[in-house]
């Protein structure tokens, strides 16, 4: 995907003879000139509140926004445009089912179901929910190599789960968790299913009605959109039915002194004027994705995380973690024996490399898999290359030559 | 090119100020969660001043080599001067760390002024 590294002004930085090596993608994206474009147009030609002016820039701008609600509906497969909330991220996302259905839905003596292998976003709106419910909150263990244990998964969810939370990708390991299998084990026992997914969205073919959860999160900023805009999709009949989250402005549609009617879907969970340009500035990214075709994104990732990791582990002194590449997307999590990760990101960023080192928001499972310490992780999208992976790979020699 | 300044390196390879003290006047522990490096000094005081401080350091080679050149730094001083020891002390001793670094070389300078904060509220 040469062609596309023209659209990214980023990668044109140079860090003395060295070009950018942005490996962080799992943290973030960058963002190609249209989504910059189009995002700069908006403000400097329709800028306008949106569902309040009756003049023409407002119903302009009403009209982009309430058209980004249709672009991402049909991104993910939803059945209407209704069933797209705009969030800040996939975190808010995740504290919306939290808070609007959790509370109401989750009393003394239930059970909360999530995995150790969750982004801290999708740990803690459920260790809250189950403190403020009284309710007790289990975790289904992952293997030796970050996979979940679907033996024990089956023994903890029972008929005193009420939801049942997950990730679709691990943001440390890219391991591909089978959603299918425990949607059918929540289904079975009249669970909801909240599916976290802020990494797969972005690398893979989403459909969430193929999926079968109930609800899904994810995030603008790792699929080439602005930062601040995120997305929750619930199935529209638990929406309609739903508590509200935040209150106040847009999410009514009439208010007296003694209290208020909530206004239809999707404005109904969208409180306070949205980020109305990132909205907009996230469809272009999905124009892009699509345009390229979400099979070739994941194939290229495929390709580099395969280059990578024969690269990475013909190193004996690099442990890699995870599972095997059949189950995992673009995310390497590795350690150089003897140096510290961030020691390994910094031998990285010597030479240009953009790489994450620590927890990665996911301390439980660095814990699980056996580094305790963290780990430093290369993340691929689009526009990598396997130049960069050489260039990770010799940093890494780096690193162990000069500390290990 | 090295990775980091000469001074840095030079921590990293031979610290003189690793490992215990048996009869520390006073022992102070503490860690950067989010990246799991971890410090402990141990500090032997003789005449209000710091005769003798030791450290065991986990972690990213900078905090380990900020452990040990701060060690180097109080050692012989008076309680007072070596509780005016600031994170900026430490930073600019070290030769320059990049921005992003900042919170692994600090560590010690909590860890110390958390030991030596100790000293006032002994039994």
């Amino acid at each position: 995907m040469k062609e596309v590294r023209e659209d990214f002004p980023t990668l044109k930085m140079r860090f003395g003879e060295r070009p950018l090596c942005y490996l962080d993608n799992a943290a973030t994206t960058l963002r190609p000139v249209q989504v910059i474009e189009c995002m700069d147009r908006f403000y400097r030609d329709c800028n306008a509140n949106i569902h309040r002016g009756i003049y023409h820039l407002s119903v302009k701008a009403s009209k982009m926004y309430d058209q980004a609600h249709e672009r991402v509906a049909r991104f993910i497969g939803a059945r209407s445009w209704k069933e797209i909330i705009f969030t800040r991220n996939t975190t808010e996302s995740i504290n919306l089912v939290a808070y609007a259905f959790g509370d109401a839905l989750v009393k003394e003596g239930d059970e909360i179901v999530t995995t150790v292998s969750e982004h801290h976003s999708n740990m803690i709106p459920w260790q809250r929910l189950a403190a403020r419910a009284r309710a007790s909150l289990r975790y289904i263990p992952v293997m030796p190599d970050g996979t979940l244990n679907l033996e024990e998964a089956r023994k903890i969810i029972t008929p005193r789960t009420r939801i049942v939370a997950l990730q679709h990708v691990s943001n440390v390991l890219g391991t591909v968790h089978p959603v299918s299998d425990i949607v059918e084990m929540a289904k079975k026992v009249g669970a909801l299913v909240v599916l976290d997914a802020a990494q797969s969205v972005p690398h893979m073919p989403f459909d969430v009605k193929e999926l079968g959860v109930d609800f899904a999160a994810f995030s603008g900023h790792k699929m080439l959109g602005p930062t601040g805009i995120g997305v929750l999709w619930g199935r529209g009949e638990l929406l309609e039915d739903g508590d509200v989250f935040l209150t106040g402005g847009s999410m009514i549609s009439e208010v007296n002194l003694e209290g208020a009617k909530w206004n239809t879907l999707p404005w109904k969970y969208e409180a306070g004027t949205p980020n109305i340009c990132g909205a907009i500035g996230l469809s272009a990214a999905i124009d892009y994705l699509e345009a390229i075709g979400l099979e070739n994104v994941l194939a290229h990732e495929k390709s580099l995380l395969e280059y990578a990791y024969e690269r990475l582990s013909s190193l004996d002194f690099v442990k890699i973690y995870g599972p095997r590449i059949d189950k995992r997307i673009g995310v390497i999590s590795f350690n150089v024996e003897g140096v510290h990760p961030h020691d390994v990101a910094q031998a990285c960023d010597s030479l240009g490399v953009a790489v994450r080192s620590g927890h990665h928001c996911a301390q439980p499972l660095s814990v699980a898999v056996g580094a305790k310490h963290g780990t430093a992780r290369a993340s691929f999208y689009i526009y990598n290359t396997k130049d960069e992976v050489d260039a990770l790979v010799e940093a890494v020699v780096i690193a162990k030559k000069e500390l290990g | 090119m090295s990775l980091y300044p000469d001074k840095v390196m030079e921590h990293i390879k031979n610290p003189k100020h690793s490992g215990s003290i048996a009869n520390a006047t006073v022992v102070a522990d503490n860690g950067n969660p989010s990246c799991g490096d971890e410090l402990k000094y141990y500090i032997r005081i003789e005449n209000g001043l710091i005769a003798e401080i030791k450290h065991e350091a986990r972690g990213c080679a900078i905090s380990r080599a900020a452990a040990d050149l701060l060690a180097e730094m109080a050692e012989g001083k008076s309680v007072q001067e070596a509780l005016s020891l600031t994170h900026e002390d430490i930073i600019s001793a070290m030769g320059g760390i990049s921005e992003g670094r900042r919170a692994c070389a600090t560590l010690s300078v909590d860890v110390l002024q958390e030991a030596l904060n100790k000293l006032y509220n002994l039994p």
